[in-house]
């Protein structure tokens, strides 16, 4: 309702209480008659009326600097009202300027980055964390059917039991602490905003389930710079740190691309050792194996060879010899015959 | 992320070229359908967003939950696997 300055006399009783109600005002007793109500509106409304045209613009510039998420900032946080009003207000360069003061590598600040820099200037000047901010009530309607499994999503979907009941959330508690651990165990340096509100309980569970990952819970709370690359650096503990993060990734040699063969590239998951070893025997043993058979076979001819030179009884060169002394022997006695046909014979012999 | 899918390995073999934004790890039928509303039609596009954001892991992720409701996994999927693609070939 809006709070003009018309003659209270005017408004009705009921509608006088009300205004008075609106504008926080404690209201007389019940039996008193108009008139009280009368002058505690002027005296009240009156002396405010100023002061709310000037609040409400204060309202309105400050809703059309910033965006939505101001909005349920200034629900959420009583403190850093000021901040938050200020972050949004503050031009391209002077954000930078704030940014690079906590040593944030800031890119350009241009339209789809703005929000996202202001953002990450309200949680530098908000030392505690506050709620997270994602699509809460997106995870609920949006899920990626892959390879990988959908569990997380409904686990997702019940920590933020603003989409489901009360009921239905403390049922589940111990199923999304689970749950839970294993989103933080794949993601440690991303989860830290959707799991923050969650961590105190969790520290627990962490080291049962997780021990490599469990210093990570207790650093979360206090802040978020420190933590990406603490739990970093605790898990990659001989990579240096870089302005960004660490990268735990080491720079690769560019396969997979022009030409050169994919099945490379991730040369630890399709081959265990095993087949590795199979593989190289393989590449020695076959050409050694034909080696070895050619070898023999060439040995055994010349051993064939060999023998029938020194004319072992056995070989078939030493029946042919001996046919040929039987030839000998014909030819011996045709030879008496006529010597005439000799030179033929000789001939044919031969 | 210490695994990564076969999506992951798909994308980041070789350049991205044309791709669609649902070749990207992490992001599935709903998600692509509510980036290319958004203008991100193409794996290329969002790729600008990562690398305008100077590769920022952090601010990436954060980006594209707020952008089209990613949860964390799948926003730290398609993170790595676009920091990857840059480490690659860029």
């Amino acid at each position: 309702m809006p709070s003009f300055v018309e003659d209270p006399a005017q408004l009705s009783k009921r509608r006088l209480r009300s205004e008075l109600a609106a504008h926080s005002v404690p209201l007389p007793a019940a039996d008193s008659g108009k008139e009280a109500y009368v002058e505690l509106y002027r005296r009240h409304v009156a002396a405010r009326s100023g002061a709310d045209f000037s609040s409400d613009e204060d309202e309105g510039r400050g809703q059309a600097g910033g965006s939505g998420e101001e909005a349920s900032i200034r629900d959420e946080g009583q403190k850093t009202e000021l901040e938050v009003m200020d972050v949004s207000q503050l031009t391209d360069v002077e954000l930078k300027a704030r940014l690079l003061q906590y040593g944030v590598n800031v890119g350009p600040i241009v339209a789809s980055t703005r929000t996202l820099y202001e953002k990450k200037l309200r949680i530098l000047l908000k030392p505690v964390s506050q709620p997270p901010l994602n699509g809460a009530g997106y995870a609920a309607q949006y899920s990626d059917v892959e390879d990988e499994d959908d569990d997380d999503d409904d686990d997702e979907e019940r920590d933020y039991g603003s989409v489901h009941a009360g009921g239905h959330l403390e049922a589940d508690e111990e199923q999304d602490q689970e749950g839970h651990n294993q989103l933080e165990s794949r993601s440690p340096d991303i989860s830290k905003v959707a799991t923050g509100t969650k961590d105190l309980m969790k520290d627990k569970n962490a080291t049962r389930k997780s021990p490599a990952f469990s210093p990570k819970p207790s650093v979360f709370r206090p802040q978020f710079k420190e933590p990406v690359s603490d739990i970093l650096m605790e898990m990659f503990p001989g990579t240096e740190p870089t302005p960004t993060g660490i990268s735990a990734t080491c720079r690769r040699p560019i396969k997979g691309a022009a030409g050169r063969p994919v099945q490379f590239k991730y040369p630890d998951t399709p081959s265990s050792p095993g087949t590795k070893e199979r593989r190289e025997l393989q590449r020695h043993l076959v050409p050694t194996w034909i080696q070895m058979l050619v070898f023999l076979l060439v040995a055994f001819l010349f051993y064939l060879i060999f023998s029938a030179m020194q004319g072992v009884p056995d070989s078939p060169s030493a029946v042919l010899l001996h046919r040929s002394g039987h030839e000998g022997e014909l030819l011996g006695d045709l030879s008496s015959f006529a010597t005439s046909e000799d030179p033929p014979l000789v001939s044919g012999e031969e | 992320m210490l695994t990564t899918s076969q999506k992951h390995r798909d994308f980041v073999a070789e350049p991205m070229a044309e791709k669609p934004v649902t070749a990207l790890a992490g992001i599935g039928d709903v998600l692509g359908k509510k980036l290319e509303e958004l203008g991100f039609d193409k794996a290329y596009v969002v790729l600008g967003q990562f690398l305008v954001l100077k590769k920022d892991v952090e601010l990436f992720t954060e980006w594209l939950k707020d952008i089209c409701g990613a949860n964390s996994r799948q926003a730290a999927s398609c993170t790595q696997c676009l920091k990857e693609w840059c480490d690659a070939f860029l």
